[in-house]
């Protein structure tokens, strides 16, 4: 391991503390949970930015108004859209070092996933993400995420590898589960000759969620290779840099067996999870034979979750990407 | 029929005790090792014969608790302990030495003040070196590859007895002190151990005018332990989960009857629970101070857990689910 | 006295106890397969998948239906260790097998990031180029490496010859030192590899940059063939061995990349050739770049679907199936099985002697309720009562077909009078006791050879009726019945039998005993588990997904009402005919999609020519699917959809109303009364009206 993740910081906000919480800009994504929308009135804030997914199908009328809104499409990069939103007229601007916070817990996962690419690309040094847990989630292991059909699963642009004709070994897929066993089947079946590990979230967010996302990955079990609960690995779900360094073991060790190795990472997980997978990309894998895939839908369910349980708070330190790879 | 009713296919409708069954199945192949097949469900819903309020209801109400049973496997066990570990012990102390350094990153200075910090701390197990804390000890150490000198008992502490006023601690650059356990339930336990030692560590360190901090880090805390335990004498209490209210099996916004299958009611469940829980445990019919978890371990069922799934024997000869190697204090 | 055993040791134990866990080629190693390996019977796949043939060949079909497997098998890296230097495995084979999936070539990058089409197109054409010669090189460097028969004057002459016709490519692309003038196959590889990386970084970076920045050496083709053909000329012991790239999982390209694939197969030349595995609905066109041509069936390629072959060699198809479940018990530490072991190890309804009909299960599944509640008698009674308002008719009709010990003998007989009714408009006692004496007959030994047929004929879906009458699902039993079911779909099999020995180990059962066999009811429960995974796992992805689902479920409510009304108008109906009249084109989308992806089959001998040459059309639910609705495995009867009947259940815009309604239209003449009026003799007196 090349960075010692556990040396970023979070930290932990109970839902009567938000309003101490204080930032010039805040972005957030819209949606009609309590988690979202109470965060967003507690938390002081100069400058508020929400985004409208076209994948939740907002009408006009059913956004907040008296706000900046910016909107985004389905089908267009995820890069793009952070671009255009960081040079937009409200945020162009603002200093680089200007405070800068984005609620991740309405975001789309290829938006959180890109999302340290983008403020690294446009220079910002002083972001920080934060996350609300739910308390529970509505319909136990049956509840639904994934509304559309899932079109295609593809690389994700920033996030794809250079990878090698080597037929000796075989691919990796590390799967990152959560709840949404349709989007694992999706991710499962489009890597079916590689070795597939599943990333679990535990500790879970609430302790009864991890029994809950088992019995989901049992409706997927059949499409992931060589299904069994033994080769699990483990990040807490609440937790980005943990699971960046777990990722990080886990591939520092299989790559000291077979250098050439060609990954493949998918984050279908809490959106923690999500961001952990991109922290680890940064730090480590830009350039390498490691891609990022994701199994794009055409619409989700709007929010499934119930109150608001603590928010956590996760500094993104991003001085220390090779963004410079890249270009 | 009206014609606006769905056409559905002549099938029979699974019944709700075969859904439960099912999900059982997959649960207990999935997640608890293959821990319980069907007739051992049937041996324990045996356990239940008619004589409580809800009659003829008490099978499926039953099966209902047993599938929303949170059962830790020994893999997920290390994992939490890795958690508890790596999250609640490590992490703040690193943070601090990053922001004593100018927020460095530097690994080399980061991991020399850490193994100094680690060499100053002790673990140890609440209670009777026989009972669960012991075990998870074990475990701990092992899962985060841990040095045994590291792992004391209580009177290692102390050069004299405990509870003398005269007994001074015994291990020189005494920092910290962590007590490991899986389950802060009430908080009584943490309350005696409380009085009993934690005060003798904080009168011998203030004697020697030393400063040790007292830790107590769990796996699984309900909301009232934490609030008993945080007013003790402990200088901070944390855990790996916060079990909030809704996981407890009756409370009011419990989780498992937010949206419960046919026929199935918190009332009925709670009646189940009380009636049998009476004849089994009758001071705490619904587990250890109103426990009323749903959790077990592979050591071991804390007996905050509803009795019904772990109570063994008894005049009336109860088969557990899940059996609970007691404790007899 | 707690008994159980500790979960930590339970876990060790039967965590491992599945031999059918494993169902997916991907997870054996090379090795694996080759010991693993079972050939198809008579002759083999080389008689219609030979690598070593010149002509292109698509292999397409479903998902488990082997093409992986076979490719695997044919691939070099499997099959160059058979000898002891791989060049005697080579040329004894005549072809070597480039393998590789599109998978690995991640294809979506070549889209979008505001690059223009043309720009793409341009890309991926050369890159194309140089990942087929990439992985080609991979395998002659290793031949090299290990052989050491190709000295370094062959190989300097190989490269040069191979890069010739490229532009300024040597120093490029050749790996070639400083230092030295010499070329080798490695440096080769080396350097084409550094290169395709560097593709690979501008690819990625598109997104960041915005532009492209690729370097195309040659035009498309150029690069692949001049390296096979100086492959061909320049290493010796290559000149009369065909250099075959097997691409699989080419359902990962999309219609511009698949066209350049295309274009290679046409213009190939005499070193090379292609086998091409896709899933059935993933060759999405055969247009190529050359002049707008059209590759042909039978001429530029051959097309293989191996579901088919398997189809039509159908006992050579079970006996493959029968092999591999042996193979498996037997690598499970299982003994060595023979197919009639094999077959006990599975329990069968309950018999006693003597009992042609099946009462003893018949008897099981009714309890020991009173026999005049049986749902089927009661279900007559209220019949003929509503018909004849007649109460006394009714007790005579249910005396009259009543026979207690036989249940099989009431409901064949019940089924003889609701024809009988049906065909007539009407019924009588006289005609009801014929047709229960008929049956007596039957059943004492001397029945007619008319009535004999009917009853084999209909005992399967007679004896579904019963259990489904009596709130239980249909039994599905048997390894014969597991074979049909898979739809010659080797893991669909493999996958069921994972699901019933699940569903036996949760039931405490012995697994793979004879004296304990496999219940009734883990076999089907297991089944019912592999129905229900099927219809997800096959599902498309993509909108049509969601419209293919929808139609399923109606089709098979439709087959699912039919088979348990009082009068099905046929046996064993789970296919549909239909001569796609008045169809709109999303609805033919639909079928047509369901077809591609296996939720349906098409019935080859369904075709009939009629008045004025519409062709009817046959379409069989998959039996996989079937154990979801209720229906039986094998294929009998079928029913004619209309065209309104047709957009019902295929076209998503129609409501569940429309859908309801149109069936309940269809299935009113086989419920009681059958469309039948009132019964003359009960009818009040009209005196007075007229």
């Amino acid at each position: 391991m090349t960075v010692d993740y556990s040396l970023f910081r979070r930290r932990v906000c109970a839902p009567d503390d938000l309003a101490g919480l204080k930032f010039d800009v805040l972005i957030s994504a819209y949606n009609e949970s309590e988690r979202v929308n109470k965060l967003w009135t507690s938390v002081q804030a100069d400058v508020r930015i929400w985004i409208n997914h076209e994948e939740y199908g907002f009408d006009d009328n059913e956004l907040p108004s008296a706000h900046h809104i910016h909107s985004g499409l389905v089908g267009e990069g995820e890069i793009q859209f952070w671009s255009d939103l960081f040079s937009s007229s409200v945020l162009s601007e603002v200093s680089r070092d200007v405070r800068l916070a984005i609620d991740i817990t309405g975001l789309m996962r290829p938006h959180v996933l890109a999302l340290p690419l983008a403020l690294a690309l446009h220079r910002f040094s002083n972001a920080c993400a934060l996350y609300s847990d739910p308390s529970g989630y509505s319909g136990g292991s049956g509840a639904v995420f994934s509304k559309g059909p899932v079109l295609r699963v593809s690389a994700v642009n920033g996030f794809e590898g250079i990878h090698d004709t080597s037929t000796e070994n075989r691919d990796v897929l590390i799967l990152g589960a959560g709840y949404d066993d349709e989007l694992i089947t999706a991710v499962a079946e489009s890597k079916r000759a590689a070795e597939q590990i599943v990333l679990v979230g535990l500790p879970s967010l609430q302790p009864h969620m991890y029994q809950e996302s088992l019995l989901r990955l049992h409706r997927a079990s059949e499409s992931i290779n060589n299904y069994s609960r033994r080769d699990h690995i483990y990040a807490p779900a609440s937790d980005p840099f943990t699971t960046a360094g777990v990722i990080s073991e886990h591939i520092t060790h299989l790559r000291s067996i077979n250098s050439d190795l060609n990954v493949y990472l998918s984050p279908v997980g809490p959106k923690t999870q999500v961001l952990g997978i991109s922290w680890y990309y940064l730090c480590e894998a830009v350039n390498t034979s490691t891609s990022v895939i994701f199994p794009y839908a055409e619409s989700y369910e709007r929010e499934t979750s119930k109150g608001i349980g603590r928010t956590r708070i996760f500094d993104l330190e991003i001085d220390l990407f090779r963004i410079d790879d890249y270009l | 029929m009206k014609d606006s009713d769905p056409l559905l296919p002549k099938l029979p409708a699974p019944s709700t005790e075969e859904l439960l069954l099912s999900k059982l199945d997959v649960a207990s192949a999935q997640v608890w090792g293959n821990s319980i097949t069907r007739v051992d469900i049937e041996k324990w819903l045996e356990n239940f014969n008619g004589s409580s309020p809800i009659k003829d209801n008490e099978r499926i109400n039953a099966l209902h608790l047993l599938s929303n049973f949170n059962l830790f496997g020994i893999r997920e066990i290390r994992e939490l302990l890795r958690a508890l570990y790596r999250d609640l012990f490590r992490y703040p102390i690193v943070q601090q030495i990053r922001a004593n350094n100018n927020n460095t990153f530097d690994r080399k200075v980061i991991e020399s003040a850490w193994r100094t910090e680690l060499a100053c701390t002790r673990f140890l197990g609440m209670g009777n070196p026989s009972e669960s804390g012991a075990h998870l000890l074990y475990y701990f150490r092992q899962a985060n590859s841990l040095s045994k000198r590291l792992f004391i008992h209580q009177h290692e502490v102390f050069d004299g007895p405990v509870g003398h006023p005269s007994s001074k601690l015994s291990i020189s650059n005494l920092k910290r002190l962590i007590f490991i356990d899986d389950v802060l339930g009430s908080g009584t336990q943490a309350r005696e151990y409380s009085q009993k030692f934690v005060s003798q560590v904080k009168r011998a360190a203030a004697e020697a005018g030393e400063d040790v901090d007292v830790e107590y880090l769990v796996l699984f805390a309900k909301e009232e332990g934490l609030l008993e335990a945080r007013t003790l004498d402990f200088d901070r209490v944390e855990a790996v989960h916060d079990i909030q209210a809704s996981e407890l099996a009756f409370s009011p916004d419990a989780r498992i009857y937010s949206t419960p299958p046919r026929d199935i009611s918190q009332a009925d469940g709670l009646a189940l629970a009380e009636h049998y829980g009476r004849e089994l445990y009758p001071e705490h019919p619904l587990g250890y101070k109103d426990g009323q978890l749903l959790l077990g371990f592979p050591h071991n069922i804390p007996d905050n857990s509803l009795p019904i799934v772990w109570w063994s024997g008894g005049p009336s000869n109860w088969k557990p689910a899940f059996p609970r190697y007691g404790k007899i204090y | 006295m707690e008994t159980s055993i500790s979960p930590i040791w339970k876990d060790i134990l039967t965590m491992s106890q599945n031999p059918f866990e494993i169902t997916k080629a991907v997870d054996y190693t090379d090795n694996e397969i080759i010991d693993t390996f079972v050939d198809y019977p008579t002759g083999g796949y080389s008689t219609f998948a030979a690598p070593a043939s010149p002509v292109a060949k698509f292999l397409v079909g479903g998902k488990g239906g082997g093409r992986t497997h076979l490719m695997r098998y044919y691939s070099y890296s499997l099959r160059k260790s058979q000898l002891e230097r791989y060049i005697d495995a080579v040329k004894r084979d005549k072809y070597i097998g480039v393998y590789f999936r599109c998978s690995g070539l991640n294809a979506s990058r070549f889209s979008g990031k505001r690059i223009s089409d043309d720009a793409w197109t341009t890309a991926f054409n050369f890159y194309m180029d140089v990942w087929l010669t990439e992985y080609l090189l991979n395998t002659l460097a290793d031949m090299s490496a290990h052989d050491c028969i190709w000295n370094a004057k062959q190989q300097t002459a190989f490269v040069r010859a191979a890069l010739e016709p490229l532009n300024a490519a040597e120093d490029v692309l050749s790996g070639k030192s400083a230092l030295s003038d010499e070329l080798s196959i490695e440096s080769f590889r080396a350097g084409l590899a550094a290169f395709r990386k560097r593709m690979d970084r501008s690819i990625n970076n598109a997104a960041i940059n915005g532009t492209l920045d690729v370097q195309i050496l040659s035009n498309p083709g150029v690069l692949l063939f001049s390296t096979t053909s100086a492959a061909h000329q320049e290493l010796i012991g290559l000149q009369d061995v065909l250099f075959t790239f097997l691409i699989d999982e080419f359902e990962n390209l999309d219609v511009t990349q698949q066209i350049y694939i295309n274009t290679l197969i046409r213009e190939k030349d005499r070193s090379t050739s292609f086998m091409i595995g896709s899933r059935q609905w993933g060759v999405r066109t055969q247009k190529t770049f050359s002049a707008g041509e059209e590759n042909k069936r039978g001429s530029e390629y051959e097309w293989v679907e191996l579901e088919q072959k398997y189809r039509a060699a159908k006992d050579s198809y079970s006996e493959f199936c029968i092999k591999l479940t042996t193979a498996r018990l037997a690598q499970a530490g299982f003994g060595d099985l023979g197919p009639d072991r094999l077959k006990k190890l599975f329990a069968k309804l309950p018999e006693t002697a003597g009992d042609r009909f099946g009462d003893t299960a018949a008897l099981a599944v009714l309890g020991s309720a009173e026999h005049i509640s049986r749902p089927h008698l009661r279900t007559f009674h209220k019949g003929i009562l509503r018909w004849s308002d007649n109460a006394a008719l009714a007790d005579n009709m249910i005396e009259i077909v009543s026979r207690p010990r036989s249940p099989i003998s009431e409901k064949l007989a019940l089924l003889r009078i609701y024809q009988q009714w049906s065909s007539s408009m009407t019924i009588d006692e006289a005609a009801a006791r014929t047709i229960a004496e008929e049956v007596d007959a039957l059943r004492d030994g001397h029945g007619s050879r008319a009535l004999v047929t009917v009853l084999n004929l209909w005992k399967n879906d007679i004896i579904a009726q019963l259990y489904v009458e009596n709130n239980r699902r249909p039994p599905y039993i048997g390894l014969d019945r597991f074979i049909d079911m898979s739809g010659y779909l080797p893991r669909s099999y493999l996958t069921t039998l994972k699901y019933i020995v699940q569903a036996a180990l949760v039931r405490g059962q012995v697994l793979f005993s004879s004296e304990e066999p496999i219940s009734v009811d883990a076999q089907s429960a297991g089944v019912l588990e592999a129905s229900e995974w099927f219809v997800r796992d096959a599902k498309p992805t993509g909108r049509l997904g969601q419209d293919c689902s929808l139609a399923i479920t109606r089709l098979g409510t439709l087959f699912n009402r039919v088979r348990y009304s009082e009068k099905p108008p046929e046996v064993g109906v789970v296919a549909f005919t239909t001569d796609l009249q008045g169809i709109g084109e999303e609805v033919l989308d639909v079928i047509s999609v369901c077809k591609s992806h296996g939720l349906l089959i098409e019935i080859p001998s369904g075709r009939k020519a009629r008045n004025q040459g519409s062709i009817l059309r046959k379409f069989q639910l998959h039996p996989m699917i079937a154990p979801k609705f209720a229906l039986p495995i094998g294929r009998r009867g079928e029913l004619k959809l209309n065209s309104d009947e047709i957009n019902a259940v295929f076209d998503p815009s129609i409501s569940e109303e429309q859908y309801a309604t149109l069936v309940r239209r269809r299935i009113a003449p086989l419920t009681l009364p059958f469309g039948s009026e009132p019964s003359v003799m009960s009818k009040p007196s009209q005196g007075g009206l007229f």
